[in-house]
């Protein structure tokens, strides 16, 4: 026969289950609510390059420079195994390289690390591999991808008023072999109503060039200002955008400096 | 110690444990039945500035807006649209004046047309298509989008644009100093396989970018942004607009305090109310609520419960398979956001705060038994019960002793 005190070390252990039990039953349910992700997309080094998907880059400016690259298309434009940005300098000059989603997967992010020293000539050229990120992003078309080489200053998430380029030849595998036009992309912060003008910068007497308006943009939808360039004198060229904000009329501005070199080979 | 005070100690012990039995069992039924949440039927009143979900069946045949009346419209990723008229006249774009947004009169160019009509192409990536139409700012009006049906299973997501450039102005921090005639667009960014019809009810202002015009081989030209107007043959004319393949966005104006989603009740799945921080990596989100306007959630089945109140900085989640029906979404613009009203019974629904706290929006099982009369007389009776039989058993027992 069992004593008192062996019969009351009994029901106090079943009781300390039971409670450990419930204790269990109330504090499951609320726990485990960190999930996990893959984090192999995520923006970080990668040789000499940071890539991968940043939440929408925004710079916070009125209009920011999305791409400004040389208005070609590829014949065949499925992404290939490697992408290449070519571009050209008039002068031997430290630019900064990044490369982004325009018309799909706004999140991705390449930037060349660190701004280096390239030499004058169209023979500066980038090359990396796609199946890191852009294939696992189902980036199809090379196209839908935008960059910009800044010469102004390293571009991380914002840009200047004011910004010097250099147009970039986006390619996979066959380069065009002159630049006969120019596609500016753009993001407003907000609704805004502007002209986009081109000017020659060594002939200021010279009215703008070229001319388009843009008067119903909307705040984040991205678009294109194409500069058809196959008559256009070699030399620096400036794109003006000046207009208002819709609501509050408050001015907007942005310029854009790039030389025109028409020649891809030289 | 000598063994009888030991066995004294250890009476006492197992009576003051018989004692303190009910009120230990009773609090921890009590505090379990407070932690463990059960489903209950709610009505979700949300204001948000972005809201996406899976559309799985509405009852007017997947029907999500009908007969719409708007200030504005456009519409990206433009496939074609067509129009049916004679008179047309285009604006030459360099004499656009921005700060009134006109082109003067000597601006415009009429249009010989051959036949009645014109298509607007939307030129292949990389352009970026894009086509609006507003009435006339001299004469006004709005315009009516015909019913939109979307497939089931569609991933729609609806926006107020985050438009955060105007100083005072539609930003998304609580009492903005926005001036109420600001007119408040939406952006529902969807799929869709068939053409959407827009009724003209007077001269418009059709603008369009990186898209080929044709009218009948008489006219053709390939600009990357024009300004047409066009006056309606008759009172009420349509342009008949097709996106292109995938998702694309729709933007317009609905009258503010009116439900402008279609009125049979549309079934959803997979609420999100979020945004993503921009510029993070790994990427991160913020909530959508709309800071300062209502947010709160109705025990439907318990009128006396009391209406929780969602905090607008929480995160919302619901479990994957927690289905709502749409009530209403309509546009606020004192708190310059989309109201929503949702009803549905999910298993599982709590918002999570910047700090990680875990703030559930479902009644708890003590709730649930505190609310419902029969339950609360079966628990009063057996709390009564067991506590009446352990005092009866000890004061027997206290008596036979004595």
């Amino acid at each position: 026969m069992l004593s008192i005190a062996t019969r009351s070390g009994y029901v106090w252990t079943v009781l300390t289950k039971v409670t450990r039990i419930m204790l269990l039953v109330v504090i499951l349910p609320s726990g485990g609510l960190a999930g996990s992700s893959g984090h192999d997309l995520d923006y970080q080094k990668r040789g000499d390059r940071w890539e991968g998907i940043v939440a929408p880059k925004e710079s916070g400016n009125d209009i920011e420079l999305l791409s400004a690259i040389v208005d070609y298309e590829e014949p065949a434009t499925a992404m290939p195994d490697s992408l290449a940005i070519r571009f050209f300098l008039s002068k031997p000059s430290p630019a900064s390289l990044t490369v982004r989603g325009v018309r799909a997967q706004p999140h991705y992010w390449m930037k060349v690390l660190p701004p280096k020293q390239w030499k004058s000539g169209f023979f500066n050229e980038y090359r990396w591999a796609t199946a890191e990120v852009i294939r696992k992003l189902d980036i199809a078309n090379i196209y839908d991808l935008g960059a910009v080489v800044s010469l102004t200053q390293d571009l991380e998430v914002t840009d200047a008023v004011d910004v010097e380029v250099a147009p970039v030849i986006l390619y996979g595998s066959k380069l065009p072999t002159s630049a006969d036009g120019y596609r500016f992309t753009f993001k407003p912060i907000t609704y805004e109503k502007l002209t986009c003008k081109i000017y020659e910068e060594n002939s200021p007497q010279r009215g703008a060039i070229f001319s388009v308006a843009r008067p119903d943009l909307r705040p984040g939808v991205p678009f294109d200002v194409v500069w058809p360039s196959s008559l256009a004198n070699e030399g620096w060229y400036r794109l003006e955008l000046k207009g208002v904000k819709s609501f509050s009329n408050q001015p907007v501005d942005k310029v854009v400096r790039f030389f025109n070199h028409k020649l891809v080979n030289k | 110690m000598s063994k009888g005070r030991m066995n004294r100690n250890s009476r006492r012990i197992v009576l003051f444990a018989l004692l303190m039995a009910p009120t230990t069992i009773g609090a921890l039924i009590g505090i379990t039945l407070m932690r463990l949440h059960c489903p209950s039927r709610v009505r979700i009143l949300l204001t948000v500035n972005h809201i996406g979900f899976d559309e799985i069946q509405s009852s007017l045949g997947n029907e999500l807006f009908r007969g719409l009346d708007t200030a504005s419209f456009a519409i990206s990723n433009l496939s074609t649209a067509d129009i049916v008229t004679r008179r047309l006249t285009v604006a030459d774009p360099r004499r656009y004046d921005p700060r009134s947004d006109t082109y003067p009169n000597t601006a415009w160019t009429p249009i010989v047309l051959s036949q009645s009509g014109v298509s607007f192409h939307g030129q292949p990536p990389p352009a970026l298509p894009f086509l609006s139409i507003k009435p006339d700012a001299r004469v006004g009006g709005l315009l009516t989008i015909d019913p939109i049906n979307v497939p089931s299973q569609s991933r729609i997501a609806f926006e107020v644009a985050k438009d955060i450039g105007e100083n005072g102005g539609r930003s998304e921090s609580a009492g903005s100093q926005r001036p109420t005639s600001y007119p408040i667009e939406l952006q529902v960014t969807l799929e869709l396989q068939q053409s959407i019809n827009v009724f003209l009810h007077g001269p418009s202002q059709i603008r369009v970018s990186d898209c080929e015009v044709r009218a009948g081989g008489a006219f053709s030209a390939s600009n990357q942004s024009s300004t047409y107007h066009v006056d309606p043959e008759s009172d009420s004319s349509s342009i008949r607009v097709s996106p292109g393949s995938g998702p694309f966005s729709l933007f317009f104006t609905p009258t503010a305090g009116s439900n402008f989603l279609s009125p049979g009740p549309i079934t959803i799945s997979h609420p999100t109310v979020v945004r993503a921080i921009p510029n993070t990596s790994p990427e991160r989100f913020e909530s959508a609520l709309v800071k300062g306007a209502v947010g709160e959630i109705q025990y439907l089945d318990y009128a006396t419960v009391p209406k929780k109140p969602i905090p607008s900085d929480e995160l919302l989640h619901f479990d994957n398979e927690a289905v709502f029906t749409v009530v209403s979404m309509n546009i606020s613009t004192a708190s310059n956001g989309i109201q929503v009203t949702l009803e549905g019974d999910p298993k599982a629904s709590y918002g999570t705060s910047v700090s990680m706290q875990h703030d559930p929006f479902q009644l708890s099982c003590f709730d649930r038994v505190k609310e419902n009369p029969d339950l609360r007389v079966l628990f009063g009776s057996l709390a009564w019960l067991v506590a009446t039989t352990v005092a009866a058993y000890k004061f027997i027992k206290e008596l036979r002793e004595g």
